[in-house]
């Protein structure tokens, strides 16, 4: 079953009576200019993001889809405490390997999943961060499947994006749709750029005696999501750093600017580990910063999110979060995962082969929707290939049944249809832990398709929490 | 500031305003195609290409200089990186890298342009519309003057922008001025073209009726000299390009506290400027004057580049 997040048993489900009314206010093909307008809109604005698929890269906008989606102020109370719990418990799990390992020690986690993952840092071992805090921004995946029941499709622990989709979207509802906002029933995001700098101003090194200076480390502005650094570095009031504004002089950080160096004390990076640093990661990178791990270790600067912590979100290691829920916190995890094979193990791996028509089998390091198959919608083919993949490399891949994710109401050419839907809820963990009341909603314009991935076709919506 | 958004700031200014005299250029090389005979042997085409300084490029992908394949380069071309298409993309991406640091205004101007731009190139135009072209490039690039001056704060930000602009025109009034020199030479008091090779660089640079508001209907090369070198208020003029620069990197000094090379070297050259008057420029010959003054402008851009683009003062606060 489907669960239809508009209607229910034939009528409109509260929370929705109101989208329902605005829907049929619009005459006949109105809808098609609003549509054409807000596009027009986001290409203004410049809201875009590079594709890489051809030679050069292609600035390709992502398709904004004005019906809103709504949750209720109860729905996401249970959706904000699993991401707190799920959030909390992942910041343990992380100095914990990285220091004691008693997860590992009391065998819960098998040793060689953690240290033999690529995302392990082994430079991190011993070190703890300023709160203990590895991974201060989580953007966890979620899908609804029923009335109450959310399910969790992945973590995203290292850099989540889309959160500055999640604002303009906003935006732009509230720029063209002002009556709909006039009754004050939903709740504000507008906070999220000062929350986000009071976090990184709260993880800033002990030794930091003033105001600490904050800076958005980005790979450059061909980079797919450089729009979203530049969005927070804006809005937050701070620096967009590249590697080559920054420099480290006698294990402390530095900006170039046109009055000489000047001294910096949390980073938010926005690149990967691996590019970090030169000195201490890959020697050819031309976009880290020479010295800055050390920088970091000696306690002069903050980087965030702390490398290594993409083990917390490693596909490998889904299946074990309830565990790890358990283990350090002692309560039974709030939002459920979904079923995981993983096929390092001989008897998930016999299992995924023989049930290969019905899963969805992913790669442990893939994202944004490449290297996965799906069962059901694959030609015998395709499922004939894959498996050989699989039986070569088996610790590459995990399966999952496929989700019936929920649809949404979403303006197609034909008029207005159901469309899948997953959900992506952005948590700020610092001295205070807080998740945004708003989240990113990604649609899958294709009907009965599953895949939401904006590099894959999918749209965004403005995601709405009603107020009590 | 970081010194990286200092230098795009200043490169951003320098595309758009290379992208209008090219535009410039384009539009009056237009004009007198359309008014000489065909036996004219001025090429009015080879010309342009040398005052944009890509004729080599330009020579490497095309065996003859004709119109139509002169127009397309010099608008279109991705491979000319002066290309009035290429200037408005670096200029857009410049602007793109610092948006923290500009208006809605200024990006939505820069955007728009860049966006409709894309669409323009991508379609066939016809030689009769560069006229158009041009005029809609005019457009833009004073419709981005206008929002940066009304809206972007007077600060440092606007100042780094100011010398992108003043420095660009300086560059290209000294180039212009010499290419003009290089087709009928200045000093040559026989040649009859004399008059009309001027009369082409006032258009180009959008002085012909501000040239008889201040000197009279009468063209002679003293005072167009004058015009276009001394004139402090035409702000197409060596002059006022060389003082605003100094303007701009004095707010600079002041602003921050600090003095600058490049204030320094801007006001040597500026009361070097001073002291010559139209009539030692033409005695000492005007090629040396041209090749000094070339020099002297790049020698600013490398001071400005060493004050502020290197972020290597030597003073650590601890």
């Amino acid at each position: 079953m489907i669960f239809n997040e508009m209607m229910k048993e034939g009528s409109v489900r509260k929370p929705y009576k109101k989208i329902d009314k605005w829907i049929k206010s619009f005459p006949d093909n109105s809808y098609e200019k609003k549509h054409q307008e807000a596009q027009r809109i986001f290409k203004r604005i410049g809201i875009t993001f590079s594709v890489y698929e051809k030679k050069s890269p292609e600035e390709r906008m992502i398709p904004f889809d004005m019906v809103p989606r709504i949750f209720t102020a109860k729905e996401w109370e249970l959706i904000e405490s699993g991401i707190k719990q799920r959030t909390k418990a992942l910041n343990l799990f992380l100095n914990d390997i990285y220091n004691s390992a008693n997860i590992i020690k009391e065998k819960i986690i098998p040793a060689d999943l953690v240290y033999g993952s690529r995302a392990f840092e082994s430079s991190m071992v011993g070190f703890i961060p300023p709160r203990k805090i590895f991974s201060h921004i989580s953007g966890i995946d979620v899908v609804r499947t029923s009335l109450n029941k959310f399910v969790v499709l992945e973590d995203n622990c290292r850099t989540p994006s889309g959160v500055s989709y999640m604002m303009q979207n906003r935006e732009i509802m509230m720029t063209m749709f002002p009556d709909l906002f006039s009754d004050n029933l939903i709740e504000s995001i507008d906070d999220y750029p000062v929350n986000l700098r009071k976090m990184l101003s709260s993880i800033a090194p002990q030794n930091c005696k003033n105001e600490p200076v904050i800076v958005v480390l980005t790979p450059g502005s061909y980079n797919s999501a450089y729009y979203e650094h530049s969005f927070l570095a804006d809005l937050m009031g701070v620096e967009l750093v590249e590697g080559e504004d920054l420099f480290t002089e006698k294990d402390k950080v530095y900006m170039r600017t046109v009055t000489g160096p000047q001294r910096v004390d949390v980073i938010y990076r926005r690149i990967d580990d691996h590019y970090l640093d030169p000195l201490c990661f890959d020697q050819k990178s031309l976009i880290g910063v020479p010295g800055i791990m050390n920088a970091y270790k000696n306690g002069n600067v903050t980087i965030c999110s702390a490398p290594g912590c993409g083990i917390a979100d490693d596909k490998a290691i889904y299946s074990y979060v309830p565990d790890i829920i358990k283990f350090y916190l002692s309560e039974k995890p709030i939002l459920e995962n979904v079923k995981t094979w993983n096929c390092a193990r001989d008897k998930d791996l016999k299992y995924v082969l023989q049930h290969i028509k019905d899963l969805v089998v992913k790669e442990v390091h893939g994202s944004g929707g490449h290297g996965m198959l799906i069962g059901p919608k694959a030609t015998k083919n395709q499922i004939k290939k894959f498996s050989k993949k699989i039986r070569n490399n088996p610790q590459k891949y995990i399966a999952q049944p496929t989700l019936n994710l929920s649809t949404c109401p979403t303006y197609t050419s034909g008029g207005i249809a159901q469309r899948h839907v997953d959900l992506r809820p952005f948590c700020l963990m610092g001295k205070d832990l807080n998740v945004i009341k708003g989240a990113l909603t990604r649609v899958a314009l294709k009907e009965n398709s599953l895949i939401v991935n904006s590099s894959q076709g999918g749209g965004v919506k403005d995601t709405w929490v009603l107020r009590k | 500031m970081l010194s990286s958004t200092a230098e795009k700031l200043y490169w951003a200014c320098r595309y758009i305003e290379r992208a209008e005299m090219t535009s410039r250029l384009l539009d009056v090389a237009y004009r007198i195609s359309l008014t000489t005979n065909k036996d004219n042997k001025n090429n009015e085409w080879e010309s342009i290409l040398l005052s944009t300084a890509v004729k080599d490029e330009y020579l490497f992908k095309n065996s003859k200089i004709n119109q139509k394949k002169v127009e397309k380069f010099l608008f279109f071309d991705d491979s000319n990186k002066s290309s009035i298409k290429n200037c408005v993309k670096s200029t857009r991406e410049n602007f793109r890298m610092v948006r923290n640091r500009i208006t809605r205004e200024v990006w939505d101007v820069i955007n728009s342009t860049y966006q409709e731009l894309q669409d323009i190139s991508s379609g066939r135009y016809k030689s009769s519309e560069i006229p158009n072209l041009c005029s809609w490039i005019k457009q833009k690039s004073s419709m981005l003057k206008g929002a940066i001056i009304s809206t972007q704060l007077s600060s440092d930000c606007y100042d780094f922008m100011n010398l992108g602009y003043y420095v660009e025109r300086a560059d290209n009034i000294i180039r212009f001025i010499d290419v003009k020199n290089f087709i009928s030479p200045i000093n040559d008091k026989e040649n009859n073209d004399n008059d009309y090779q001027w009369g082409i660089l006032l258009r180009t640079l959008a002085a012909y009726t501000q040239y008889r508001l201040s000197y009279g209907v009468n063209m002679s090369q003293d005072k167009i000299a004058h015009f276009l070198i001394f004139n402090n208020t035409n702000p197409r003029s060596l002059f006022y390009s060389l003082e605003n620069i100094k303007i701009h990197l004095k707010n600079l000094s002041s602003f921050y506290n600090l003095q600058s090379g490049a204030f320094s070297s801007s006001r040597k050259i500026i009361s070097k400027l001073s002291d010559l008057t139209v009539k030692e420029i033409f005695e000492n010959g005007f090629n040396d004057f041209l090749s000094q003054y070339s020099e002297d402008i790049n020698s600013l851009h490398v001071s400005i580049r060493n004050s502020y683009f290197g972020g290597v003062y030597n003073v650590f606060e601890d």
